[in-house]
């Protein structure tokens, strides 16, 4: 047994705030803490103000308090696994206006799980040879070229072949008796020669099923019934972005028997494909909760706070001389208010590089995206009142620059 | 679809969900809850008291109040995932005397990572490859003992890889060739492999082959967490949410510094990789950071007495019934904490084991046992149990036994 002398000496390597609670802890047992523990502080990570938006990187977005409280509250009790995904699914399916419903580990486990699915149906044993061995299996998945993206790779980590597409006529040509799905990816639907509705149309053709992912496409609330109602047989959305479910969730949605199917590539089952996505009970709650909350919320005002955000962050950058801020709303994924922070290098001498790594390294640091022209923002994963200080610094580190 | 729509739909919930979706909508904001909501009563759902185990189908195991604690903490900010993957892993290496580690989503999470991480290493065109090998040159056969075969080594094939199956070390030896990737080991079979720890390491030494060893389960004993890093396994792979008691979606992977480096490319935050759906949130990796500590610093003598006397509790409720025997059981390697087999002759208790368990399961309060083993015996794990309801347990079968007796 450890003796208190031993852990208290362990404790004196820990940075002080940490070293005060962990005493506190020791003193107390069990009971509450009068202080709160900063975990960050303890290990010495950042913390910032999100004027990025919802990037993995970034830990995405913050859960909606209401996920939290169920997270807490699901840590509790035990239940099944299997009943708890079963009865959530019916749950977001009646609320989404879908067949049937699954939580999975984000949307990329969505794919890997739906393409599964597609592959398998209910065969444990088909399950147990992806992805080496799809004797027996449909093993091709038609994609436009257009759709072809990193995220793609979901689907092939079931062993399938993508067979790249461009027109109506390649892809009725591609269709064969391998074909097992065919994936669309929804925010290149402008550029793809084939869109959606054409593209469901060829797949009800020929009886293949299709895939739209979603990931980062909501808002608008509507996109959450719009491809399962247009007859994509498997549509998927990342849980922590804009909906705000814990960041390493997402929704697989569509067909009752390929959600089942997919149910089955995955934890508690073992052997199988997706057992290393593993969903805890506390997100499947969490994202049911999540899901409520987004549908309930008001879209329209959320909208309006967006842009009026966005509009003061415009014009403190447009007061430096020289400076060309741009608002504008991206058409599917990440749609909402955004803007595009450009300048004379002439007038400003700094970098948008050097920008970004102003405010990262101020007080309070601030994260933002772009590349070598711009330094864009968003300002839907703030909390209401930090576009004052995102403002304020653009302002401050562009007028600094200037000449 | 209008708003009305979506109220409406709202409204289609059971009560306690449309009146709280009513509040919030009315507030407009995140308002905090006026009513609190028993989710799993409203999706009618079954609650029970674990007495079988830390089975992921069952949801492993329930997190304490300090992890709890740095879940609710650590989600109120934005941080680099990286970064909290950094400073997390550099912490649980340091305790498990691992010259790096990560938190996964599970240990199976951990086994598919570090695979594709011996296979890639740090190259970047490499890890868009996975899972199709064929023509890339990567190494793709793993090594491992017949015996050790058991439906988790299905987690290393996930990355395209091919299974080797050997039973003798000159077997072992033999299998190595320019294609092999790596020689893994199950810990739990390891009593029924020929070959054992050191023999495996010294084997993949002399041909300097990456080693893992798969402990999924297989703490306590606290020291399994730094045994097999000293004895020189290149990667360590354990379940979180098991007796650690994080997170159930989480696990560890830990090991020498360019293989976890190399399994980190092959999960989120990156795209385009075979783990990108092998999620794990900030919330998780702090909720293992702390799971961890604590369970290092448990006082573990002490915790072994109060399970047994769990152990005792229950037998003492179960004698004197005719025709009934109990035993205490240690499992040898995974799950290796006492356990209370029961068993019973069926001509006197006129139930078998998948009865019992169904009555168990039905009864009020509902309660999980090992019911799937053998015809005429179940079998009670207490190291899950929350205080006192080890009598309650007792009190049930004793019950059900006297019920089924003639």
């Amino acid at each position: 047994m450890t003796k208190r002398r031993d852990l208290l000496k362990g404790l004196m390597t820990l940075p002080l705030v940490g070293a005060m609670a962990g005493q506190e802890a020791f003193a107390s047992g069990n009971s509450k803490r009068e202080i709160e523990r900063d975990f960050f502080k303890e290990l010495g990570v950042r913390t910032f103000i999100n004027a990025a938006g919802t990037y993995t990187m970034l830990t995405a977005s913050l859960p909606h308090p209401d996920v939290i409280k169920a997270i807490n509250y699901a840590a509790q009790q035990y239940v099944r696994l299997e009943e708890l995904q079963e009865k959530v699914g019916e749950r977001i399916a009646e609320l989404l206006n879908c067949e049937a419903a699954m939580v999975t580990a984000g949307a990329a486990s969505a794919i890997t799980l739906g393409t599964a699915g597609v592959l398998t149906g209910d065969d444990p044993q088909k399950a147990i040879r992806i992805p080496n061995d799809l004797t027996g299996m449909k093993s091709e998945v038609i994609i436009q070229k257009s759709h072809r993206v990193g995220y793609d790779h979901a689907i092939r980590n079931c062993g399938i072949k993508l067979i790249e597409v461009e027109t109506r006529k390649e892809m009725e040509a591609a269709i064969n008796e391998k074909t097992a799905m065919m994936w669309f990816y929804n925010n290149n639907n402008p550029v793809g020669k084939i869109k959606d509705e054409e593209f469901v149309a060829i797949g009800k053709k020929y009886g293949i099923p299709t895939f739209n992912d979603c990931a980062a496409d909501v808002p608008p609330v509507e996109n959450f019934w719009k491809h399962t109602k247009m007859g994509f047989d498997l549509v998927c959305f990342s849980g922590g972005k804009g909906i705000r479910g814990p960041q390493s969730a997402g929704l697989l949605l569509g067909r009752k028997d390929l959600i089942r199917a997919a149910l089955r590539n995955t934890s508690p089952n073992g052997d199988t494909i997706g057992r290393g996505m593993k969903v805890n009970k506390e997100e499947i709650l969490g994202m049911l909760v999540a899901v409520e909350a987004f549908l309930s919320k008001d879209h329209q005002a959320e909208w309006t706070l967006w842009e009026q955000q966005v509009k003061m962050i415009n014009d403190a950058a447009a007061s430096v001389s020289g400076v060309k801020p741009e608002i504008h709303v991206p058409e599917i994924a990440n749609h909402v208010p955004a803007i595009k922070i450009r300048w004379d290098a002439a007038k400003i001498k700094i970098t948008p590089d050097e920008v970004r790594s102003a405010l990262r390294n101020g007080h309070p640091s601030i994260e933002t995206m772009g590349g070598a022209d711009s330094v864009d923002i968003t300002t839907w994963m703030m909390t209401p009142g930090e576009e004052r200080i995102v403002s304020k610094r653009i302002r401050e580190i562009l007028q600094h620059a200037s000449v | 679809m209008e708003r009305r729509e979506i109220l409406k739909r709202l409204t289609l919930a059971p009560l306690a969900g449309g009146l709280l979706a009513g509040t919030t909508v009315e507030s407009a904001s995140a308002a905090p809850l006026s009513v609190k909501r028993d989710l799993f009563k409203e999706l009618g759902l079954r609650t029970f008291i674990n007495a079988a185990g830390n089975y992921t189908t069952m949801t492993a195991s329930l997190m304490p109040d300090d992890v709890m604690e740095a879940i609710q903490s650590s989600s109120k900010e934005f941080v680099m995932l990286e970064e909290v993957q950094d400073k997390v892993g550099q912490k649980l290496a340091e305790w498990c005397h691992a010259e790096a580690a990560m938190v996964t989503a599970g240990c199976w999470s951990a086994l598919v990572l570090g695979t594709a991480g011996v296979m890639t290493g740090t190259d970047p065109k490499k890890v868009a490859l996975l899972p199709h090998l064929e023509g890339t040159g990567m190494k793709s056969e793993i090594i491992i003992q017949k015996t050790h075969i058991n439906g988790y080594h299905h987690a290393l094939t996930n990355t395209g890889a091919t299974i080797v199956q050997i039973e003798t070390a000159e077997e072992a030896e033999g299998a190595i060739n320019d294609k092999t990737a790596m020689m893994w080991f199950l810990n739990r079979e390891a009593p029924v492999g020929k070959i054992q720890h050191q023999q495996w390491l010294d084997i993949a030494k002399k041909h300097d082959i990456p080693t893992m060893i798969d402990i999924a389960a297989d703490v306590p004993p606290v020291e399994n967490l730094w045994k097999y890093n000293i004895m020189g396994f290149d990667l360590v792979c354990i379940s979180g949410g098991k007796a650690i008691c994080g997170p159930q979606s989480a696990g560890i992977l830990m090991g020498k510094k360019d293989l976890i480096a190399a399994a980190r490319l092959n999960g989120p935050p990156g795209g385009g990789n075979i783990g990108r759906g092998m999620k794990v949130n900030k919330e998780e990796m702090f909720g293992m950071y702390v799971a961890l500590d604590s369970y290092i610093k448990r006082d573990h003598a002490k915790e072994w007495k109060v399970w047994e006397e769990r152990v005792s509790v229950i037998h003492n409720a179960i004698k004197n019934i005719a025709g009934v025997t109990a035993e205490k059981v240690v499992q040898p390697v995974a799950n290796h904490m006492p356990a209370l087999e029961v068993s019973w002759d069926m001509a006197k208790v006129k139930v078998n084991a998948k009865g019992m368990g169904e009555r168990l399961r039905k009864g009020n309060p509902s309660i999980e046992v090992i019911d799937w083993e053998k015809e005429n015996s179940v079998r009670i794990s207490v190291t899950i149990l929350k205080p006192g309801q080890d009598k309650l347990v007792g009190q049930r079968i004793r019950e059900e036994l006297l019920n089924a007796s003639v």
